[in-house]
């Protein structure tokens, strides 16, 4: 464990999959308030995959619906990478299903407070580790 | 006949309790024929099920029957089948002798199973009758007052039981539908509510009073909302954008209804294209009452759009936002939410393009989209 104990983001690269632009810039934008860099947003599970192919971020943001698809193939490739994530949606924990089932979830709208809580959980969890990319 | 008795009202008993506990109609109507038949010690009982739309009774449920009858057979419902004769009469049919029978015909089931005397009684429906209970005895067989009475009581338990599980079928189908439509509402209104957040969290506070910051946002939630009311009043989840751009434009046309003409075809829009489609015109129209052609008196705007047809029943919507005999227009130094929204956000959220161009003339910009139609 490092220096995310407190919460500490910065400069940490985040996944961000939401296909309601709107909502994805709103995240973006309390994302690089905390000093994090964002990797997309990106609306698809194929423009996600694309994205994090051989660079994988320290920890992403994942909607499930995505345009009638869903990010489920996302969260297969950042398991397979150990690479922690937390899912943001309108719908309730018993609708995550595959490599979506069990990540922790926040409910839609982005609560800002528990979203930093969240992802500073998971980054603390696997900052002595991995995930940096490799 | 003591023991007949007791051994009816103790069927009678048995199948009220059962009736008031099951909740298929199937086994509901295969014990009450089982148990009849014992009541009555008669080998061969079944209900026929009216189908009036089909002018056919269908053999429901029975015992003792050969395989291949039970949910197969079927009878006219006309007065020549016994079923059907005692349906338009409407009050039990004895038989005692089918041999002497001529009221009606003898269907060829019946024939097949020996059958020589019968009773027919009608069971009751909430409108029209739901069918007949018939006991088919295999030989000559004088049925006494007390076995028709006794019929006639069961036949109406069975009516109401039939009644009461169509009923609780039809509220428990219900209560399913109104669950899954309250959840789908949950869904939307936790989306609804992030898109809120986001327009407040993007407008702007820096430069601005509070005041300022909130007529700004609620201008812009009430673009939104606009869009969401039109979409959602209508049975089709869909909107019209001639409806939409007058509704969202109005109270910037309220001085002079001259200054912002639309000219565009009808076409469907979903929920989605409706809100940005209608968060967009908000921005134009918001924009120029700032700082383009509707910041003057004598400015006007032209808004239009074309609909060119594309595979299947799709089109595309192509559609300008025109300023002109405004004042003179720069290009902001930055970019705000609002031309964000503009160039950025509506072209990724329609999957369409969109610009915006300062020309000498005034504000220009155009969106195409594609649409289901």
């Amino acid at each position: 464990m490092i220096d995310n104990k407190d919460g500490n983001l910065s400069g940490r690269r985040v996944l961000v999959v939401e296909d309601e632009h709107l909502i994805a810039m709103d995240v973006q934008d309390i994302l690089e308030g905390w000093g994090c860099t964002v990797m997309g947003p990106v609306a698809s599970a194929a423009a996600a995959l694309e994205l994090i192919e051989g660079d994988l971020p320290d920890a992403a943001v994942l909607d499930v619906n995505l345009n009638g698809g869903t990010s489920e193939p996302v969260a297969e490739a950042l398991r397979n990478g150990k690479c922690p994530f937390l899912v943001m949606t309108a719908y309730n924990a018993s609708h995550l299903f595959g490599a979506l089932a069990g990540a922790p979830l926040l409910n839609k709208p982005v609560d800002e407070t528990k979203l930093r809580q969240e992802l500073s959980a998971l980054l603390a969890d696997t900052a002595s580790d991995r995930c940096s990319g490799t | 006949m003591q023991d007949q008795l007791k051994l009816q009202r103790a069927a009678l008993a048995d199948f009220g309790l059962f009736a008031f506990r099951c909740d298929d109609v199937d086994e509901l109507l295969h014990r009450a024929t089982e148990l009849v038949s014992e009541a009555l010690d008669v080998p061969l009982v079944k209900v026929l099920e009216h189908w009036p739309d089909r002018g056919e009774m269908l053999i429901r449920a029975g015992v003792n029957w050969q395989p291949g009858v039970v949910g197969h057979e079927t009878f006219g419902d006309d007065v020549r089948s016994p079923g059907g004769y005692a349906l338009r009469c409407d009050e039990p049919v004895v038989s005692p002798d089918l041999d002497v029978e001529n009221r009606f015909e003898m269907p060829e089931v019946l024939r097949r199973h020996g059958v020589r005397s019968m009773v027919n009684v009608v069971i009751a429906g909430e409108g029209p009758a739901y069918g007949v209970l018939e006991v088919d005895a295999q030989q000559p067989r004088g049925f006494t007052e007390d076995d028709v009475a006794f019929l006639r009581s069961y036949a109406n338990l069975l009516a109401a039981a039939i009644e009461r599980v169509r009923v609780h079928e039809e509220l428990r189908r219900s209560a399913r539908e109104q669950g899954i439509l309250a959840r789908e509402l949950g869904h939307r209104v936790r989306n609804l509510l992030s898109l809120v957040r986001a327009l407040a969290s993007r407008t702007s506070a820096q430069g601005r009073t509070a005041e300022e910051f909130r007529t700004a946002f609620i201008d812009r939630l009430q673009a939104l909302s606009t869009a969401e009311s039109l979409v959602f009043e209508s049975n089709r989840e869909r909107t019209d954008p001639l409806v939409l751009a007058e509704e969202v434009l109005a109270p910037h046309r309220q001085e002079d209804a001259g200054s912002i003409s639309i000219e565009g075809s009808s076409v469907d829009l979903s929920a989605r294209q409706a809100r940005m489609f209608g968060l967009a015109l908000h921005e134009l129209a918001t924009n120029a009452a700032k700082y383009g052609a509707l910041s003057v008196a004598g400015g006007k705007v032209s808004l239009g759009w074309d609909l060119e047809a594309q595979k299947g029943a799709r089109k595309r919507l192509s559609m300008t936002w025109q300023e002109s005999d405004g004042p003179e227009i720069t290009p902001p130094q930055l970019k705000g939410f609002g031309t964000r929204l503009l160039e950025d956000v509506v072209a990724r959220e329609l999957n369409g393009e969109a610009k915006l161009a300062y020309r000498a003339q005034g504000l220009n910009y155009t969106l195409s989209f594609t649409v289901d139609g």
